[in-house]
């Protein structure tokens, strides 16, 4: 049709308008490509290495060891591996975690070098290789006796290599080690646990793990440690990031798409009334309804195709880079990566799809018009909307009223600004709102007054030293919800080492049973409330009685006197497991423990941060790139839309700053308005995403809330975006000429 | 003189050809009289008021309105010109079309040093009770009515008016030419009109017929006609 000859001059008329559409296309499919891309694949590693290495579906220590394992396994139809396991510091905050080999359950997969083939090899994660800088080949010394870095590897029950599982994230300083049987055995030395892996994959492995705990019972083994793999935290993060990444892939790029359908339907709406004249006149030179929607569908059809095109194939080459920089958090082999076809065919219909429909359906309302209304042209121009008529703006400055006129003019550009505007505001403001809910919590460790915490393998009766006080710890489900795990901690009543403060800031005494705020909210209860919850180990119900509720929000736990926790849960009467110390204790030889002090807790979650500070800039760079899109092209819309005005300001003699002032600044208490509209929903959307963390791996954030100097920053950031949007602009209202309004009627 | 014009020339160029638009045109206008051209199109009258106005310049020749010399002004001495001395009628009214009619005048209220007031030039142009009618609700007799109250509220000392009847019917256009001569005697405003249609200059005091970019005829109206009774 010949009358496509004009779509690339309409496009390079106004370029400003199709090119901010282009890219924001481009930004939403890079994104959903990107993200859904990385997500798929990491969630591949993931599962192809718990698959391919055995991945336990339980650990378990015992109280005694069991003799007969293979007769075990055939009754309990799973396979079953000891395995041993002992902490050596390698120098001041390095810490390797040794493991022997196994060779059935939890193997080591290799991600460089080579494997195990002899005495004398040690294999180390790549992670802690990298932060100490051990290589291939390196020696190392573990207890007198010499080993050499033959590889590096990833252990499948290690993916995220946290040293106690109550931390939440990964010390700098630990890491993994494996070793022959027979070197560790040459250590004699190290605590054993057992490894299982049912054999039957039809069944829920948690049933399983019940059924074979009872055999275990049946069969006088007691159980001092159990962990489903579920409950696993250095496994279970990998789906709680997979879930958070495929919520960001389908949240982020719809919320720019949309951005770029209300954008071309204003495009096109604009485009259609310019030209009513022309499309009259075409009616009546002969051309078919069908003829001039097709012309006109394909000024959205081709951004989307061009946007499509760019944004999928874009958003598939940092794919790999992404995977890698994961696999530095979460350790697993990269076997390669796999592009899912299905998911790039989405990215690029969906912009189709979507601009197709709205500009389909934008053509058919304003073509709807008959072709002598189309002729006489502009009708739309001269419309005022509902709210332009019902406001009364009498006692305003004539500056305020005509800036509030002229973002009245058009609800679809106002929609188009202020979501515009929302959405670079929580892009912006999503990294720092995380950033402060960290923040809190780094601070809100004032709860623990002691520097060690102690974990001993055994059942412990001494009495400590001044400065330390004894603890036990269980893990518990509630009856209600059998999802959330929660600690219920027995503490020396009025510790000193625990410090717990009610809603009011008042001290709390620890001579009764105190719950925190998280599981407080997570279970609904207030004090005064009985609750039933299930020990872990072994699935007995108790009840507890709530005596307080502590405002705090470090974890979820109920503490209880120590001595009312040893009687409630029938442990022998004065014995505890773990303890809390000002300082280093003294422990016996013989006596097996793990030490964790809170300064390295509060180091790993500080380290942890730093690379949300990229995160935080990235983002920022983000909400910059599409603030200036989405502000620009309104600013450029505004423009456009009053050339006339502009001339006839000129002829009447209003000098180019007062034009500036009027056209340029009318959008200030708008994009003002759609950051303060960008601050809740960014709560919204961290809210879910919070919600998603806490539902995958109980982690637990304080109440969201945003320090006032970050939203200042996140203003000054959009704020500027607009100054440089006008400055962009400030060149197209100069070179609008008198000689414009003298030529056109507008009335 | 209010206005004297000498020898003013302007031409265009639009690739290699050169359009000489106004050939060494002079014409007089005193202070309080009302002006009209009359003209073909193409005779260089919307040139002609455009130089006056402030909009364009002559290549060469004197402009002097008021005792200023336009051609010589810079960009921001005319901006302060058209700002302070000069109100514009056009044919096609040019109002914007989501400003009220009170707003539309305070468009250039807005930037006056001593305006007069709104309410005053809305009674003057009988549109005091649609004040906060929109453009779109008017007709277009009563939309150039507003046209007119808006170029009068700077009380400017020359009024340029562009074929201010040019889309009307004749009834309405007698009214707006009436309402011309009135803001002409209340407040002194020197007029000059541009227009087709030469029955009205009858009204005028001066009247120059404009052809090909030269003044054909130049007459002075020792009688003016009342707009009322203007005929075509």
């Amino acid at each position: 049709m010949v009358l496509n000859k004009r779509i690339k001059r309409v496009l390079l008329e106004n370029k400003a308008q199709y090119i901010g559409s282009i890219l924001l296309i481009i930004f939403s499919c890079f994104t959903f490509t990107l993200m859904s891309q990385f997500a798929g694949n990491f969630e591949r590693l993931a599962n192809e290495f718990q698959d391919g290495y055995v991945q336990e579906d339980a650990s378990f220590k015992t109280d005694k060891s069991i003799g007969n394992l293979q007769e075990l396994e055939s009754a309990a139809n799973a396979v079953i591996e000891e395995g041993m396991t002992f902490d050596f510091t390698v120098s001041e905050g390095e810490t390797l975690r040794i493991f022997s080999k196994n060779d059935r359950v939890n193997l080591p997969a290799i991600v460089d070098g080579k494997e195990l083939s002899g005495r004398g090899d040690i294999l180390l994660s790549p992670v802690f290789a990298a932060a100490n800088e051990y290589k291939i080949g390196d020696e190392l010394t573990i207890l007198d006796k010499s080993f050499t870095v033959v590889g590096f590897m990833a252990l499948p029950n290690y993916i995220y290599p946290l040293k106690s599982e109550e931390m939440m994230m990964p010390l700098p300083g630990f890491g993994t080690a494996v070793i022959s049987k027979e070197d560790f055995a040459a250590f004699e030395q190290g605590n054993s646990f057992f490894a299982v892996k049912f054999n039957n994959v039809d069944q829920n492995p948690r049933a399983q793990s019940i059924q074979f705990r009872e055999l275990l019972k049946s069969r006088g083994i007691d159980i001092v440690q159990w962990t489903d793999i579920e409950d696993n935290k250095r496994v279970n993060i990998v789906a709680a990031e997979v879930d958070i990444l495929n919520l960001v892939s389908k949240g982020v790029p719809t919320a720019i798409l949309l951005l770029a359908v209300i954008l071309i339907s204003n495009v096109i709406r604009r485009l259609i009334n310019r030209e009513s004249v022309i499309i009259g006149a075409l009616y009546a030179l002969g051309y078919r309804r069908k003829e001039i929607y097709r012309h006109y569908l394909t000024f959205p059809l081709l951004i989307a195709i061009i946007g499509g095109i760019i944004g999928t194939i874009l958003g598939v080459f940092p794919v790999r880079a992404m995977v890698s920089f994961m696999l530095t958090a979460f350790i697993m082999p990269l076997t390669g990566i796999e592009l899912n076809p299905i998911r790039m065919i989405i990215s690029f219909l969906l912009p189709i799809l979507f601009l197709g429909c709205s500009g389909y359906f934008i053509i058919r309302k304003e073509l709807r018009q008959s072709p002598v209304e189309l002729m006489r042209g502009n009708k739309e121009k001269s419309k005022v909307n509902f709210l332009e008529r019902v406001l009364k703006l009498e006692k305003l400055k004539f500056p305020t009223k005509f800036k509030i006129r002229e973002q009245l003019r058009s609800l679809s550009r106002l929609a188009f600004l202020l979501f515009g505007v929302a959405v670079a505001t929580m892009l912006l403001l999503w990294g720092f709102t995380l950033k402060s809910g960290f923040d809190n919590m780094l601070t809100d460790t004032g709860v623990y007054t002691f520097k060690y915490e102690y974990k001993f393998e055994d059942l412990r009766y001494e009495s400590l030293p001044a400065g330390a006080e004894p603890f036990s710890a269980s893990l518990f489900l509630s009856e209600a919800d059998a999802k959330n795990d929660f600690y219920v901690t027995g503490i020396m009543p009025d510790s000193a080492m625990v410090t717990l403060v009610d809603e009011s800031g008042a001290p709390l005494s620890t001579n009764q049973v105190v719950i925190t705020k998280p599981i407080a909210n997570q279970l609904k209860l207030k004090q005064g409330d009985t609750v039933d919850i299930v020990r872990k180990l072994d699935g007995h119900i108790f009840s507890v009685r709530i005596d307080s509720i502590a405002e705090t929000y470090v974890g979820k736990f109920i503490f209880m006197p120590l001595k009312d926790f040893n009687q409630k849960f029938e442990m022998p009467e004065g014995s505890y497991m773990e303890a809390f110390s000002n300082e280093l204790l003294d422990i016996p030889e013989n006596q097996s423990y793990s030490v964790v002090s809170l300064d390295d807790k509060l180091a790993a979650v500080r380290e942890a941060l730093a690379p949300t500070q990229s995160m935080i800039g990235g983002l920022a760079t983000i909400a910059f790139i599409i603030g200036t899109i989405v502000i620009y092209v309104v600013t450029s819309l505004i423009v456009e839309e009053n050339r006339n005005i502009i001339s006839l300001m000129k002829i009447f003699g209003y000098r180019k700053k007062e034009i500036n002032s009027l056209i340029l600044n009318s959008s200030t208490i708008v994009v003002v308005i759609g950051y303060i509209i960008g601050i809740p929903l960014t709560f919204a959307g961290i809210g879910v995403l919070v919600q998603s963390m806490e539902d995958s791996v109980g982690l637990t954030l304080p109440p969201l809330r945003i320090d006032l100097p970050y939203i200042l920053i996140g203003f000054i950031v959009v704020m500027l975006t607009y100054e440089l949007s006008k400055l962009l602009c400030r060149k197209k209202v100069n070179t609008v000429s008198m000689s414009e309004a003298l030529k056109s009627g507008m009335e | 003189m209010f206005i004297d014009i000498s020898n003013l020339k302007k031409s265009y160029k639009s690739g290699v050809v050169i359009n000489e638009v106004l050939k060494g045109i002079g014409m007089k206008l005193e202070k309080g009289e009302i002006g009209v051209i009359l003209g073909p199109s193409g005779s260089g009258k919307s040139t002609l008021m455009n130089i006056l106005g402030g909009i364009d310049r002559g290549d060469s020749g004197r402009v002097i309105v008021d005792g200023i010399e336009v051609n010589n002004l810079n960009d921001d001495a005319l901006t302060d010109y058209r700002r302070g001395d000069i109100g514009f009628v056009f044919q096609f009214y040019n109002l914007v079309p989501n400003l009220t009619v009170g707003e539309n005048i305070e468009v250039v209220s807005n930037i006056s040093k001593s305006p007069l007031n709104t309410d005053e030039v809305l009674a003057a142009v009988e549109m005091q009770d649609k004040k906060h009618r929109f453009p779109r609700e008017l007709s277009g007799g009563e939309q150039q009515r507003v046209s007119l109250a808006r170029a009068i509220v700077k009380n400017p000392k020359l009024l340029l008016c562009d074929e201010p009847t040019g889309a009307l019917d004749y009834f309405t256009s007698r009214s707006i030419l009436l309402l011309l001569q009135q803001v002409n005697k209340k407040y002194g405003t020197t007029i000059l009109m541009i227009t087709h249609n030469a029955a009205i200059a009858a009204m005028a005091n001066r009247v120059f017929k404009l052809r090909s970019g030269e003044i054909v005829e130049a007459a002075v109206n020792q009688i003016t006609v009342p707009a009322e009774r203007i005929e075509w």
